[in-house]
Formats: structure tokens, sequence, C-alpha cells
């Protein structure tokens, strides 16, 4: 991969991100690829889902593996479930990565649960000074922000969370519950007609659940206001 | 420390704002919550508008440190803080562009990143609340800032129906060194029982240090007190004789003179 200058070797060039992806394409059919995995997983899971009548399918992990040789597993697993007394059967079931106790509570509350929602982007940015200063080993510099680098994961971050929003937008869910976000990074020799420089990438990825209201005036008196308990078990803060 | 509220927001991320903004009138929210916390945070009066976050790439300087003696570590108890401002900075800073009154659910990560030695990746994220039209609260504390809370849903719930309001999360740091102990006094201690001093004297003025910082944040606050503290001891990747002393909690305020709430039912799970 070639980071994408575009012949701006300046120290101030913006990242290439995944989603400017018509200046450099490189990034954008990355993030195509990998959407291919997810996408095709997701759907043979809805394929099968279907196959047995299912409502939905709860408690879906995606799970990926690198094979080695640019070969990746891309696994989604889930378990189908089917409503009671239901005498029409959605076209689609819903899928969720959410667990069966907390699809019960959204839909006792008037919500209902959408669809898995996965969100990938990736941004890439030649090195400049500040950068290379500080991947040396042995740097005595003191305390600083590395501008460069908080602006290519900011960037990639941003492009990820754009990217969570119009894909849950098309789905027609009113919200989304991100369960997580993470961001990889690694520097790699630059494949540029300047040789032996740097550039560095970062990965982010999104996975989370679309949601949509369908009982708006209902949804309190159903699930009745919030029981104050206390239990008997300690519990850790933010568990 | 250093004050620094330096918010750059990149170009694209503030044309998503504006369009979550738009979004939010049509419906559409993104958070970080967990179906739990969703539920409650809607039940306690509030909107979630927008999963928001800060984050911040750091190089962490090098400090010489004494062989022997205990000491605080200022250069890195100064870089873990202040990148860590820089973060919710920019996480309140997107807050604010949303129009949110506060952030719950926050969560500060610290990843070290393999660009280079002593970099690592702080991150705020949190979920952007409105309340509900009709309460008649300034929810948004003396500063001007939205509230932010790293309670969880539950928590967040329990304190407003007990008459209390977040307003802000507060925390202090301290990197400390633990001095050795020399090769004669290591062996006439290796034998019995027995208390090593310079360990718990460096324990307690760590602790001590980073406890006194996260009260002076809340005093600037004006707050009640804090709650929901955290005491971490956080090694990071320095070696065993250096590390950070975290404090972390979120300082309240009263929103009323009655804190009853009502009698809580008593519980025995079947769970362990």
């Amino acid at each position: 991969m070639w980071c994408g200058s575009n012949g701006d070797w300046s120290d101030s060039a913006p990242p290439v991100s995944s989603g400017t992806g018509d200046r450099w394409s490189s990034q954008s059919d990355f993030r195509r690829l990998s959407y291919l995995g997810w996408d095709e997983a997701i759907t043979r899971l809805v394929a099968e889902a279907k196959a047995l009548d299912a409502d939905g399918v709860v408690g879906v992990r995606l799970l990926q593996r690198d094979l080695g040789a640019s070969i990746r597993e891309y696994l989604a697993l889930g378990t189908a479930v089917r409503a009671f007394g239901v005498s029409e059967r959605a076209e689609h079931p819903f899928t969720t990565d959410l667990s069966g106790v907390d699809v019960t509570k959204l839909l006792q509350s008037g919500w209902a649960p959408v669809s898995i929602v996965v969100a990938l982007a990736t941004a890439i940015r030649h090195a400049d000074r500040e950068t290379r200063r500080y991947s040396r080993r042995w740097n005595r510099s003191g305390n600083d922000e590395v501008d460069g680098l908080t602006n290519l994961i900011a960037v990639a971050r941003n492009d990820a969370r754009a990217e969570f929003r119009s894909r849950a937008r098309a789905t027609r869910a009113t919200g989304a519950l991100m369960s997580s976000i993470t961001a990889t990074t690694r520097s790699e020799k630059c494949d540029s007609p300047r040789r032996g420089t740097l550039d560095h990438v970062a990965q982010v990825e999104i996975f989370g659940t679309a949601v949509t209201i369908f009982r708006r005036r209902a949804a309190r008196r159903y699930a009745g206001p919030a029981l104050t308990i206390m239990p008997l078990t300690t519990r850790k803060p933010n568990a | 420390m250093s004050e620094s509220t330096d918010a750059t927001i990149p170009q694209d991320a503030i044309a998503r704002l504006n369009s979550m903004r738009a979004d939010i009138n049509r419906g559409l929210f993104t958070s970080n919550l967990s179906v739990n916390e969703f539920l409650l945070v809607r039940e306690a009066g509030f909107r979630p508008l927008g999963l928001v976050l800060g984050s911040s790439v750091y190089h962490v300087g090098v400090q010489l440190r004494s062989w022997s003696r205990n000491q605080e570590l200022t250069v890195l108890s100064e870089a873990m803080y202040h990148a860590r401002e820089l973060a919710m900075a920019r996480m309140e800073a997107e807050a604010d562009a949303l129009g949110a009154d506060g952030i719950v659910a926050v969560r500060l990560e610290i990843e070290m990143k393999d660009f280079g030695s002593n970099i690592a990746e702080f991150i705020a994220v949190g979920t952007a609340v409105k309340a509900d039209s009709g309460s008649g609260v300034t929810w948004r504390n003396n500063l001007g800032k939205p509230f932010t809370s790293d309670l969880s849903g539950q928590d967040f719930w329990t304190l407003l129906q007990a008459g209390y309001a977040p307003l802000g999360m507060t925390m202090g740091t301290c990197v400390y060194h633990i001095g050795r102990r020399g090769p004669v006094r290591t062996v006439l201690q290796s034998a019995g029982n027995n208390e090593i001093p310079q360990f718990t004297e460096a324990f307690y003025d760590a602790r001590e240090l980073a406890m006194g910082r996260m009260q002076a944040e809340a005093e600037r606050l004006e707050a009640e007190g804090i709650v929901g503290v955290q005491l971490l001891s956080l090694p990071h990747q320095w070696n065993g004789h250096t590390t950070e002393f975290f404090a972390i909690g979120t300082a309240v305020r009263p929103l009323r003179d009655d804190h009853t709430i009502a009698t809580p039912n008593l519980v025995l799970p079947l769970t362990d």
C-alpha cells in the first residue's frame, strides 16, 4: 500500500482516509473488501435463520481470524429465535449482538432491535519530522502531544463513526447502540518514490445494533417504572 | 498542571457533528450505552443525542529517577494528566457542538500504540444526552460546560432519583517511583515477616497526592462531594518500581433538600 500523499510530502499534508478515498483509492478498496467479508457472513446467517422460519437472531458474535497468506475468515454466529403467536412473519429477521435478556428488556420498553451494524475505516499518513523523531527507540524528548498521529487517529475514528451512523440510518432505525470501537495502528515502510520512509496507518472497527421504537405511547406503561432493588452481592463500579 | 482547552476537532468531525444535529431532529442517535443504561437514562428523563469521543496521541517524556529514593515523577504525572485533559476537552467540545446538557457513561482508556516507544493514545468516549424539556433545571456546571459522569446508567439513575446531579468527572494522578532497598537490607528483610516501610510510605504518599488533586478539581466545580471513586494503580509499561496512582470519580451537587428514595426491595438473586 502506498500512503497516497499524492506528491504532497509536506509535514502538514492531511491523512488519506477511506472516507476521502477519491484522492487515493487504496484505502476505500480496503474498506470495501472488509465489508464484503462481514456482509457476506451476516447474509448467510440471516439466510439460515430464514430457513428455520425465525423472527430474529440474538446474541450474534462477530469473529475474524487471520488464516495467513492474505486470507481472512469472517464468522457470524448467533441463536435464531421465533416469537409465539405471530401469524405473519417479518420478511427479514432482525439480527443483534445483544443478549436475549437485553432484547427482552428492549421489547418490553417498546424498542426493537433491527440489525447488526458494522462500520470500518482506515486512514494513512506519511511520516513527518515529528513522528519520525518519536519513532526512534531512544529519544529523549519531553512530554508532547504528537499532532500528526492524533490527527490520523481522529480522522479514522471520525470516519468510522460517520459510517456507523449512515449504515444505521440505512436500516431505518431510530437509534444505534455501539458495543465496541477498536482502533489498531501500525507503521509500515512507504512504497513511494521517496524510499526509506514510513507510513502510519490507523484502522477502526465499530460493532453495534440499530434499534427502533415501535410503541411510542405505551412504552412506559408496559414496562412499568423501574424497580429499585438492593442486590446482596457486591458489585464493582462500572461493572 | 497546564490548563489546555486547545480542543482541535478535525474539519470532517465538525461536518459530521452538524449532520448529526440534523439527524437528531429526525430521531437517530448513536450511543455507547448498554441496554440497561439506555433504558434507565431514558427513564431518568434524558434523551441520548449521540456518541462523543475525544482522543490524543501523546509522547510521554523521559525522567531520570534516583536508584534508592522514593519520589514522584512529575514529568510522567504531568503527561498522564495533560493527555487525559486533552481527550476530555475534545469530547466535551463535541458534546457542546451537539447542544448537549451532559455526557454519561464516560470511559477513559489508554492504549499503547506501536508507533514508537512511549507513545500512547488517550481516549475519552461517552454519550451526549439532553434533558427532556420542562424540568426547569440548568444541567450545565458552573464552568458553563456540559456535565460529565463516569457512572454507569444504573448509578446515574439512582443518583437523580435521590435528588443529586452530576457536575463533572474529577481526576487526580501521581506517577511514583519506589526506591530500591539495597542488597544488605533486602537480605535482612527477606527472612521474617516484617513491614517494608519504604514501600508503605511510597504507596501512602502517592495515593494521597492523587486523591488530593482529585479533591481540588471537585472544589473548583463547587461540588458537594465525589461519588463512585475508583482508586487505581496502573503499572502501564514501566518497570516494577514505577506506578501511576489514578483517582477518578464524579463530583455531585444536590438538586433539592430531601434525598429520600423509594424503600429498596430486598432481592435474593438466584445467580452467584
